[in-house]
């Protein structure tokens, strides 16, 4: 091919090139305008127009005029001097060629130095690298316009829940005297005071107790305002005409009247939720041995609003049984001026506490917000417990649901014996003398298990052993033989000292004795503080710690070590008048603090064969009211917006209204409809396509949609 | 006194369809077992007074445990400070949202006790307000008549507590329906003795216990 | 060798369009009409055709198929052909037994094409390969419309239903409890006898004789309505409906009328009621031995759990679980909806519940289009080629000749940017 050929052929592609970029600079420009007037007049509560896009295509035809304007410069000489500078090998050798004047004898030279060189391909590149730019723009610009249609219609941008945020509508689907209203939303003063204005409202979110004033220009005569059905005052200030309203804990409708027009501005209240309080340390529950030294707090407090207060909170409780007693106080406490967030640091000195075994403390942390209106919010950490362990207790860290233990039954109050001993003593007369004695040691064992109860409560007050109770165990049978010889206390002590002494060291025995000093201690003192004792007191006058505590309960444990001696024999008259003793002793000492002689008992299986129905009394026929529907109105709600939509189709600005009332009416009890709708009405006063999520907000109105996918020979859905 | 839930409770256990359990609530932070039998005593009053299909005993279940949810009835008491933990203050608002009931008894009859104060602070939180049940409630009169509504117990008439009768039970509402019933009467110590021993009362003091079951069964 | 394929293919359409335009007409004298028929029907009701023919692509709507039967009526010969399959379907929308106004949708329609169902307020389900539907609505604005490519159904609920209340018999129990309380809370009103003690029971609303003047429906749930049987089946026999739940016909007292026998009580699945499946999770008692005109509407395992029949002008269903309150307690966040849904619609099932016509002005119904189509018009004819061709089918020139232009334009583009001529 000659080199004229060449570079006519390489002119063409240049010219398809340039009009390749020409296009794709004008599509670039057509995009990148429309998404700029897009994104400006969405903005400003303006749907998209044909305005716009004939803007831009000017602005394309524009683009795209300049840019062709390369092809007048594509001649012959032109293009090869254009592939001269890509290719200097060639050494204008080229343009020499093609050059008219410049053929004759040495063209032949000239084509051969220009065969030598291959410059198509670098002709090529620089084609494609010229429409590099134009294709990255033409992309850029599909980009941008995209990312415009994004652009909610004049949405405040929520950075947080104190600032309110206000939704418009545009502006062409107002009705004239209300088309330039104005909406000024102050949060309330412990929220920060924070204020948004917006032209033409149609919804607005904001804290309970903020203070929203509708305003426009022009007399207020003629225009009523209404929240709910309650009417509210339209003020003439200056200019304009205005009214102002509070946000309430319910979602409400303004409805602004003027003749025939109206306009609705839905009120959504944003609660002010209450701080969150974690705890850091302690970090789970504990049980010590010995309650000594700090204990190190921690907890951290975080508020949607603004914090107030923050601090820990502590319970003792100090008992067993049914006799407990409750301190309780604060530490740490921080105020806060300013901040959502804070971290406390405390300790708590377990040595001021005075902590004895058995005491539990419950810790917490508490945070109060700032909030005025609606009271402050409380919020609280979960709970920290820290035991004191028992003496001899081992930790526990489950229960187990074990089944009774065989041998164990339930102890019964003194109260319980006396009113079975009497039973006893009105059939004494009928009964033979061993069904009388079995059944009198029967109440007798009874008795002593009590007793025990009673002793394990002193001693455990002594700090000693509970289990220092002398004497036989409760299940422990006597000899049949009734004429048995019982052995009073001192001397069963006696007894066992001596049946203990043998076989054991001294080291033994020294313990030994030492527990019995304790025992008879105890059944001297009790003797003393009652008054009927033996010989064998060892001091009296000053009365023991032990008896100024426990006199009360040392009389009733003498009264029941005697009425078990006369159960014992049989004697059910005689065992009455300690036991009753015992009773007014233990009522005295319950008085002081309550202590419940029951024991332990254990799971009960009820006889339901034997007990069923043999109640003396009988119930009585009774009346059940009916309960309401759950949702009354969700039938109602689901009908309404079917009924919204239809008129969607004829009148959207009417739909729309109708929407936003049912929004409203539905935040509290269907909240899940509310924010299906919120999301249609939001698609519709920007334009966009919202049949979807129509469809979902009628899908959310009627419940679940049942349905099957087959017909059953049975009417109803399965 | 640190519980942890129990294991889940087996079907074996209670096997019969239709019969009634009665649950005692067991939680964190305090001494939820202080009231042993009285779940043998109103299943004894139950069975002595009506033909209503009962389990023999009582089961206990873990408040944080799903299995809370198999006893639409549950009992809750203690004497110690009542903290929720967030799994059981979940669990007995779902469980009141659902229809179930649950009857709190302060064991130590105290206002501004320490159960008393954190029983009805923990409430609050869990199930909402808790407010003066009038004593013409249907409760009252559901299977015996109580027209001075709640009977009141030896323990306040003895000056026990806080030495006060208190006339009024609390609840939480789910409608027109007792979610939670709050007494701080002592029912506890009222009802926690052995079945057995009814023989020596001239009067049964279980008969409101015997009401508040007909009720969770019948509204 | 790209730029020759396209050329080939510009060729290729444009032979196409050739030909199009050179096939053979149909016989003279056949008036045919496909697509807009409005104009033709006008035409042929002022100057009838002697021979008309008509191809349809979709089933036309009640006054166009009105109008062509009329001119079918009048004289010449007419006849009908689709130039696609045109579906098969029907749809029925009427008041469902239950409260707050449900209107049940059934929908049935062959040929796999894709079925929209809306209302006059849009759509409100979707069948992507057509087939059977049924449906219960809460709310419909206007008339229920099933719309496929070649059909669009019409259906209108024309009446309401009277609903009774409920009578609830049982023992004082959690099911008792649980089972008023769901349907009274979905809207039934219900009247109750709960036996607490002997002769001493928990009613509500006004108790009389069990009859369909007084009752939609009665549900039995144990044996305490045992002395009541006899009642209770004249109620049945008589077009109430009854449900005998878990036990109830243990004691025999219902055998009589019973769908089937009461079998062995099996348990459930552990911990199933929070699954998405929550009957698995409940034990019952299920339905052995099924009559022969009984219909088993759920089973498990093999095992039918819910079964009915029809006892002379009533209803019996016989429910296997008896302790459906556990799904209640013990499923999901949704449990106790759910629990009220099914226990209203399994009334609804049974329920006596005369219809009630609304009265004038229902709107226009079409609910099986092709079957009335043929109904006035006959069997369609077979399509020959000749009405095929026949029409000028603007759409399809068109579409050949953009794609014509548009290989050739990619053609010179690809020469042009070569550099070639």
């Amino acid at each position: 091919m000659q080199p004229l050929d060449r570079v006519i052929r390489t002119r063409r592609a240049l010219a398809a090139t340039i009009a390749a970029r020409a296009v794709l600079g004008g599509v670039a420009t057509v995009l990148l305008t429309a998404a700029v007037l897009t994104a400006a007049l969405r903005r400003s509560g303006v749907t998209t127009s044909s305005v716009v896009w004939l803007v831009a295509g000017l602005a394309g035809a524009t683009a795209l005029a300049l840019l062709v304007r390369a092809w007048s410069r594509l001649t012959v000489p032109g293009v090869a001097l254009w592939i001269e500078e890509r290719v200097p090998a060639l050494q204008y050798a080229l343009v020499t060629a093609v050059d008219p004047a410049g053929a004759g004898p040495g063209a032949p030279f000239l084509e051969r130095e220009i065969e030598r060189v291959v410059w198509d391909r670098e002709a090529s590149r620089a084609m494609v690298r010229g429409l590099r730019w134009p294709v990255l723009a033409a992309l850029g610009g599909l980009t941008a316009f995209l990312m415009s249609l994004r652009v909610g219609v004049g949405a405040a941008v929520e950075r947080d829940r104190a600032t309110p945020s206000v939704t418009a509508t545009a502006a062409r689907d107002v009705p004239a005297p209300f088309a330039r209203l104005v909406a000024t939303v102050r949060s309330p003063a412990y929220a920060g005071g924070q204020e948004v204005r917006v032209e033409s409202p149609a919804s607005i979110a904001a804290l309970v107790g903020s203070t929203v004033v509708l305003e426009a220009p022009g007399s207020s005569d003629g225009v009523t305002a209404y929240v709910g059905d309650r009417s509210i005052t339209v003020q003439h200030v200056g200019t304009t005409w205005r009214t102002t309203v509070t946000v309430e804990s319910r979602p409400t409708v303004v409805r602004l009247r003027h003749a025939s027009a109206e306009r609705l501005v839905a009120l959504e209240p944003r609660s002010d939720s209450v701080p969150v309080v974690r705890l850091l340390a302690p970090a789970r529950d504990t049980v010590v041995r010995t309650p000594r030294g700090e204990l190190r707090l921690s907890a951290e407090a975080h508020d949607d609003i603004g914090l107030a207060t923050v601090a820990f909170e502590y319970i003792v409780s100090s008992g067993e049984g049914e006799s407990f007693h409750f301190r309780s106080g604060t530490l740490g406490m921080r105020r806060v001026d300013s901040g959502r967030e804070l971290r406390i640091d405390a300790s708590l000195s377990l040595d001021r506490l005075g902590l004895k075994p058995g005491d539990m403390v419950h810790l917490r942390a508490v945070a109060h917000d700032r909030n005025n209106v609606s009271g402050p919010g409380a919020g609280a950490s979960e709970t920290r417990v820290l035991r004191v362990a028992r003496a001899g207790e081992y930790d526990s860290i489950a229960v187990e649901g074990a089944p009774p233990p065989e041998a164990d039954k339930s102890l019964i109050s003194q109260r319980m014996l006396i009113m079975l001993t009497e039973a006893l003593e009105k059939r004494r007369p009928t009964l033979a003398h061993e069904t009388l004695l079995s059944e009198s040691r029967q109440i007798a064992r009874d008795e002593t298990r009590l007793r025990k109860r009673v002793s394990d409560i002193i001693f455990q007050r002594l700090g000693d052993n509970p289990t220092g109770e002398e004497g036989r165990e409760p299940d422990e049978v006597l000899p049949a033989d009734s004429a048995s010889p019982v052995v009073d206390s001192t001397r069963r002590d006696s007894v066992r000292r001596a049946a203990a002494r043998a076989g054991r060291t001294p080291r033994e025995i020294a313990a030994t004795d030492s527990a019995d000093s304790a025992r008879a201690a105890l059944l001297r003192a009790a003797s003393t503080a009652t008054g009927r004792g033996d010989e064998i007191l060892d001091f009296a006058g000053d009365e023991t710690p032990v008896v100024a505590i426990n006199r009360p309960l040392l009389e009733a444990y003498n009264a029941m070590w005697e009425a078990s001696r006369e159960l014992d024999q049989g004697e059910t008259g005689r065992a009455l008048p300690p036991m009753r003793r015992a009773l007014a002793a233990i009522q005295r000492a319950r008085q002081a603090e309550r202590i419940y002689l029951r024991g332990k008992a254990p799971a009960v299986v009820v006889d339901l064969a034997r007990v069923r129905l043999t109640g003396k009394e009988h119930g009585a026929a009774s009346t059940r009211l009916p309960r309401p529907p759950t949702d009354p109105a969700a039938a109602r709600r689901a009908a309404r917006l079917a009924a919204a939509i239809e008129l969607a189709s004829r009148s959207p600005a009417a739909a729309i209204d109708s929407m936003v009332l049912l929004r409203v009416e539905s935040a509290d009890a269907a909240p899940q409809l509310a924010a299906a709708l919120g999301d249609a009405l939001a698609a519709m006063r920007s334009g966009r396509e919202a049949t979807g999520l129509l469809v979902r907000a009628r899908r959310i109105a009627e419940g679940t949609l049942r349905a099957s996918g087959q017909l059953s020979g049975w009417s109803g859905v399965w | 006194m640190n519980v942890r839930a129990r294991f889940p409770i087996p079907d074996s256990l209670f096997p019969m369809s239709g019969e009634f359990v009665f649950a005692t609530a067991q939680y964190e932070s305090g001494d939820w077992d202080s009231a042993p039998l009285v779940p043998a005593n109103l299943i004894d009053s139950v069975a002595r007074y009506t033909s209503l299909p009962i389990a023999p005993t009582g089961a206990i279940v873990a408040l944080a445990s799903d299995d809370l949810f198999r006893f639409p009835l549950v009992y809750l008491t203690g004497h110690l400070p009542v903290r929720f933990t967030d799994a059981e203050r979940t669990n007995v608002r779902r469980f009141a949202d659902r229809g179930g009931m649950l009857f709190v008894d302060d064991h130590n009859h105290d206002i501004d006790g320490a159960f008393h104060k954190t029983a009805v602070e923990e409430l609050t939180r869990a199930v909402g307000p808790l407010s003066q049940l009038p004593n013409t409630h249907p409760i009252y009169s559901a299977f015996f008549k109580f027209p001075d509504g709640p009977p009141n117990t030896s323990h306040e008439l003895n000056g026990w507590g806080d030495n006060l009768v208190h006339s009024h039970l609390l609840a939480a509402m789910r409608g027109d329906r007792v979610a939670v019933l709050y007494s701080n009467k002592d029912y506890s110590s009222e009802w926690g003795y052995h079945p057995d021993n009814k023989r020596f009362l001239s009067i049964d003091n279980t008969k409101f216990g015997v009401n508040i079951i007909v009720y969770a069964l019948t509204r | 060798m790209g730029e020759h394929a396209l050329r080939v293919i510009a060729l290729a359409a444009i032979a196409t369009l050739l030909w199009r335009a050179v096939r053979p007409p149909v016989a003279s004298g056949v008036d045919v009409v496909r697509g807009d028929l409005q104009r033709a029907l006008t035409r042929w009701t002022l100057s009838p055709a002697t021979d008309m023919r008509v191809v349809l692509d979709a089933a036309p709507d009640p006054p166009t198929r009105d109008w062509l039967r009329a001119l079918a009526r009048a004289g010449g010969a007419f006849r009908w052909s689709s130039s696609r399959p045109i579906g098969a379907a029907a749809v029925v929308a009427e008041p469902a037994a239950e409260p707050n106004g449900v209107t049940r949708v059934r929908l049935a329609s062959a040929n796999g094409e894709a079925v929209s169902v809306g209302d006059d307020a849009g759509t409100i389900d979707t069948l992507p390969r057509g087939g059977a539907r049924e449906m219960e609505l809460g709310a419909i604005a206007g008339a229920v419309r099933a719309s496929g490519a070649t059909f669009t159904a019409t259906s209108d609920p024309r009446d309401s239903v009277l609903l009774r209340p409920v009578l609830v018999l049982g023992a004082a129990g959690w099911e008792s409890k649980f089972t008023i309380a769901a349907l009274e809370e979905r809207g039934w009103r219900v009247a109750s006898r709960v036996r607490v003690a002997p002769k001493i029971d928990v009613t509500q609303g006004l108790l009389g004789s069990i009859d369909t003047a007084r009752y939609a429906a009665v549900i039995v749930l144990d044996s305490t309505a045992g002395p009541s049987s006899q009642e209770i089946t004249r109620y049945a026999r008589a077009g109430g409906g009854v449900i005998l739940g878990g036990s109830a016909s243990r004691g025999g007292a219902f055998v009589g009328i019973a769908p089937g026998r009461v079998g062995a009580r099996i348990a459930g699945v552990a911990g199933a009621v929070a699954s998405a499946a929550p009957r698995t999770g409940l034990g019952g008692f299920p339905v052995s031995s099924p009559g022969a005109d009984a219909v088993v509407l759920e089973s498990r395992d093999g095992v039918a759990m819910i079964a009915a029949r029809r006892l002379d002008a009533g209803r019996v269903m016989q429910v296997g679980y008896d302790e459906t309150w556990r799904w209640r307690m013990a499923g999901g966040d949704e449990s106790a909806a759910a629990h009220r849904e099914w226990w209203s619609r399994l009334v609804g099932a049974v329920a006596y519940a005369p219809l009630v016509p609304r009265g004038p002005g229902v709107r226009s119904i079409d609910e099986t289009p092709l079957a009335s189509l043929v109904a006035a018009l006959g069997p369609p004819t077979p399509l020959d080629a000749g009405l095929v061709a026949h029409g000028d089918n603007a759409r399809i020139t068109w579409m050949l000749f953009i794609f014509v232009a548009a290989c050739l334009i990619a053609e010179w583009a690809s020469r042009r940017l070569r550099g070639a001529r």
